[in-house]
C-alpha cells in the first residue's frame, strides 16, 4: 500500500461565487518531486495557500502526514473552538489542530519569499529559526552556503537581487529540516546559474533526505528536468496527474500511422518489421517508435502488405505542446 | 508562542523604525522636561504650552505608538512575516497575542525616555509646570512636584507608573485589531490619531454624563491618564482593570476578525 504524506480529497476554494479550486484531489509520496504545472490564475497559489494553511478550504479536506483537518472553513472553525481539545500529543489532537501541528513538518515559499528587508541574510535567517524554535545556530551558515549566500554579510536582504532574494526565501523553508517543502515559482529571477544550481539542490534534498517537493513553475523545460511527478491544473481543476517515464511516453518522438485496418497494421509491424515498440491510441491509430529514420521503409512495407494509410507523419511533443494539449489546445491558453 | 515573542523581540532589536522612534521619544521627552521647568522660571512664554504639549508623552505616544502597531503588525503582512508564522504550524490566536505582547514591549521601550524625565523631575524638587495640559506622565510631573519621596512614595511612584503603562498599553491596543484588519499601517496611525482627538474630549465632560459613565470602563475614560502621587488605590485598581479588560476585548475583536480572514 502506497503512503502518503500529503493528501487533498475534493478541495474547492470559492473567492465570492468564482470557483478558485474546484474538487481538486492529489495525493502525494515521499521522496518525489511534483511540478504543478498550471496558467496564471489556474489555482496554483491556491491549491498551496490552502496546504500552508493560510487559506481556508470552502469544502474539502487536507490530509497531512495521516491527519486529515476538518472539512471546510465552517468545520475547522468548530475544531479550533471546540474546548474538547486537550491533549498535548499530536495523535490526542482532533483533525484541525492535529493539522496545525504538522505544518510543523512543512516548508514553504509561497509568491514571494519571508523575508525582512532590514535585516541581513543570516539575521532573517536566525529570525525564522527562533520563530520555528530550532536551537542549532550553526545551521544559519549551513544554509547559506547550501543557496550560495554565505559571502553576503552585513548586506540588507532590502539590497539583495531578486535572484538572491529567491534563494534566501529557499533557505527560509529549509530551516527545521522539512520533510514537505512547497515551493512557488521558486527560480523566478534567478540567473541561469542560479536556475541549476537551485535544481541541483532540489534533487539532492529529494535523493538524500527523502523530501516531497511541491514545486510550482512557468518554465515548463526546468520542471522537466526536476520533477518527477507532474500535476497538470487548469481553471481551478486538476486535469491531469503523471510520472515522468508517463510524461516522457506521451511525448516521446514516434510516427504516427492512422489506417482504416489497424488490426492488419499491428500484424504487419510485428510480422514484416519485426517490432513491438508501438501503442495502439483510442482512435486506432499507432504510434511507432522504432524506424523514425526510415519513413520511406514503413511507407513501402505498408503499401507492399496492403495497407491503405491514411496519415503517416512524425510526432514528438515537448511538455509545453502536451501541457497546450491537456487544457485543450491553443485557444484556451 | 514564546518562540514567536522570542522572534519577534530579536526582529525589534534588529529595527530601524524602532530606533528613529525612540530617539524622537529621547529628544520630545528632553524637550518637555526642558519646557516644564522654565516656563514656571518665567524663561519661556507660558503660551508655548501648547508647543510643549506636541513633545508630551500622550501626544507622541498617540502618533508613535500606531507607527509601530503599523510597522509591527500591518508591515508583517507585507513582508509574509504572519504568512510563515501560520505555515509553520502557529494558531492565528497565537500570532495574535504574541504580536500584542511584542507591540506592548515596543510601547515600553519608547516610553522609557518619559518615565526616566518624569522619574528625574520627581526626585530632583525642582517645579515644573506646563498649565493644565499635562495627561499622564507630563501631567505627574506637573502635579508631583516637590514631594520628598519616602520609601512607601517611591513604591507608590512604581505602581502609577505600571498603571499608566497598562493605561497606555490598553488605548493603543485599539490598533491591534485594525492593523490586522486593514494591513495598512497608513490606515492605522491616521485612524488612531482621528481617534485619540475624539475620545480626548470625553475627559471634559462632566461624571454625571452615561458617556462619561460608560467610558470609564474603558481606558479612554475615568480620567485614568490623570494620576498623580494622591490618587486613591481604589482608581488605580479601577484603572488596570478596565485596561486589561479593553487589552481582552480587543485580542478578542482581532480573532474574530482575523480567524477567518484570508492572509493576504
Amino acid at each position: 500500500m502506497k503512503s502518503y504524506v500529503l493528501r487533498t480529497e475534493g478541495l474547492t476554494k470559492k473567492y465570492k461565487k468564482v470557483d478558485a479550486l474546484s474538487n481538486v484531489s492529489i495525493a502525494l509520496e515521499p521522496g518525489k518531486i511534483y511540478g504543478l504545472i498550471g496558467q496564471n490564475g489556474a489555482g496554483k497559489t491556491t491549491l498551496m495557500r490552502l496546504i500552508a494553511g493560510i487559506s481556508y478550504a470552502t469544502s474539502g479536506t487536507i490530509e497531512l502526514f495521516g491527519h486529515v483537518g476538518a472539512d471546510g472553513a465552517d468545520a475547522a472553525d468548530a475544531a479550533i473552538e471546540s474546548g474538547a481539545i486537550t491533549g498535548t500529543k499530536i495523535d490526542d489532537l482532533s483533525g484541525e489542530k492535529a493539522l496545525m501541528a504538522e505544518r510543523k513538518r512543512i516548508g514553504c515559499m509561497i509568491e514571494y519569499p519571508s523575508i525582512h528587508g532590514n535585516m541581513t541574510a543570516k539575521d532573517n535567517l536566525k529570525f525564522h529559526r527562533i520563530m520555528k524554535g530550532i536551537p542549532n545556530a550553526e545551521i544559519e551558515m549551513e544554509l547559506l552556503e547550501r543557496v550560495g549566500l554565505a559571502d553576503t554579510g552585513r548586506k540588507k536582504a532590502k539590497d539583495f537581487s531578486l535572484g538572491m532574494k529567491q534563494r534566501l526565501g529557499i533557505a527560509v523553508s529549509l530551516l527545521g529540516s522539512p520533510e514537505i517543502l512547497i515551493l512557488d515559482e521558486p527560480i523566478n529571477g534567478l540567473d541561469p546559474i542560479g536556475v541549476v544550481e537551485v535544481r541541483k539542490l532540489l534533487l539532492r534534498l529529494c535523493e538524500e533526505r527523502q523530501i516531497t517537493i511541491l514545486i510550482s513553475s512557468h518554465n515548463l523545460p526546468e520542471l522537466y528536468q526536476t520533477a518527477t511527478d507532474y500535476i497538470i491544473i487548469h481553471k481551478g481543476e486538476i486535469k491531469k496527474t503523471l510520472t515522468l517515464k508517463e510524461l516522457e511516453d506521451n511525448c516521446k518522438r514516434h510516427l504516427l500511422i492512422s489506417t482504416d485496418e489497424p488490426e492488419k497494421l499491428v500484424g504487419v509491424l510485428e510480422m514484416a518489421l519485426g517490432t513491438s515498440n508501438f501503442i495502439v491510441l483510442p482512435n486506432k491509430s499507432v504510434k511507432l517508435f522504432d524506424f523514425l529514420d526510415e519513413k520511406e521503409r514503413i511507407s513501402r512495407v505498408l503499401f507492399e502488405n496492403g495497407i491503405m494509410v491514411t496519415n503517416l507523419l512524425y510526432e514528438g511533443e515537448s511538455l509545453e505542446d502536451y501541457f497546450v494539449s491537456i487544457v485543450g489546445g491553443e485557444g484556451h491558453v | 508562542m514564546y518562540n514567536l515573542i522570542r522572534a519577534d523581540l530579536f526582529k525589534l532589536r534588529k529595527s530601524l523604525a524602532l530606533r528613529i522612534i525612540l530617539g524622537i521619544t529621547t529628544f520630545s521627552a528632553i524637550i518637555m522636561l526642558v519646557m516644564a521647568y522654565l516656563i514656571p522660571q518665567g524663561k519661556i512664554d507660558p503660551s508655548m504650552f501648547g508647543i510643549g504639549f506636541m513633545f508630551s508623552d500622550i501626544n507622541m505616544v498617540s502618533i508613535l505608538g500606531a507607527v509601530l502597531a503599523g510597522v509591527f503588525i500591518s508591515g508583517d503582512f507585507d513582508n509574509k512575516m504572519i504568512h510563515d508564522a501560520i505555515a509553520s504550524g502557529h494558531s492565528r490566536l497565537t500570532v495574535i497575542i504574541s504580536k500584542t505582547i511584542v507591540f506592548f514591549t515596543a510601547i515600553l521601550i519608547i516610553l522609557l525616555p518619559y518615565i526616566i524625565v518624569t522619574v528625574i523631575a520627581l526626585i530632583s524638587g525642582n517645579d515644573y509646570d506646563m498649565g493644565t495640559i499635562g495627561v499622564a506622565l507630563l501631567h505627574m510631573m506637573t502635579e508631583d512636584t516637590s514631594v520628598l519621596f519616602s520609601a512607601s512614595e517611591i513604591g507608590k511612584l512604581v505602581i502609577i507608573i505600571i498603571t499608566l503603562l497598562v493605561v497606555y498599553m490598553a488605548q493603543l491596543s485599539i490598533c491591534v485589531p485594525v492593523s490586522f484588519v486593514f494591513k495598512n499601517p497608513i490606515l492605522v496611525v491616521a485612524g488612531y490619531y482621528v481617534f485619540t482627538i475624539l475620545v480626548a474630549q470625553i475627559a471634559g465632560l462632566s461624571s454625571d454624563t452615561i458617556i462619561y459613565k460608560v467610558a470609564a470602563f474603558t481606558p479612554y475614560g475615568g480620567h485614568y491618564a490623570f494620576l498623580t502621587l494622591d490618587t486613591e488605590i481604589g482608581r488605580l485598581i479601577k484603572a488596570v482593570c478596565a485596561s486589561l479588560g479593553f487589552i481582552i476585548l480587543m485580542i478578542f475583536i482581532t480573532y474574530r476578525a482575523f480567524r477567518r480572514a484570508e492572509v493576504k
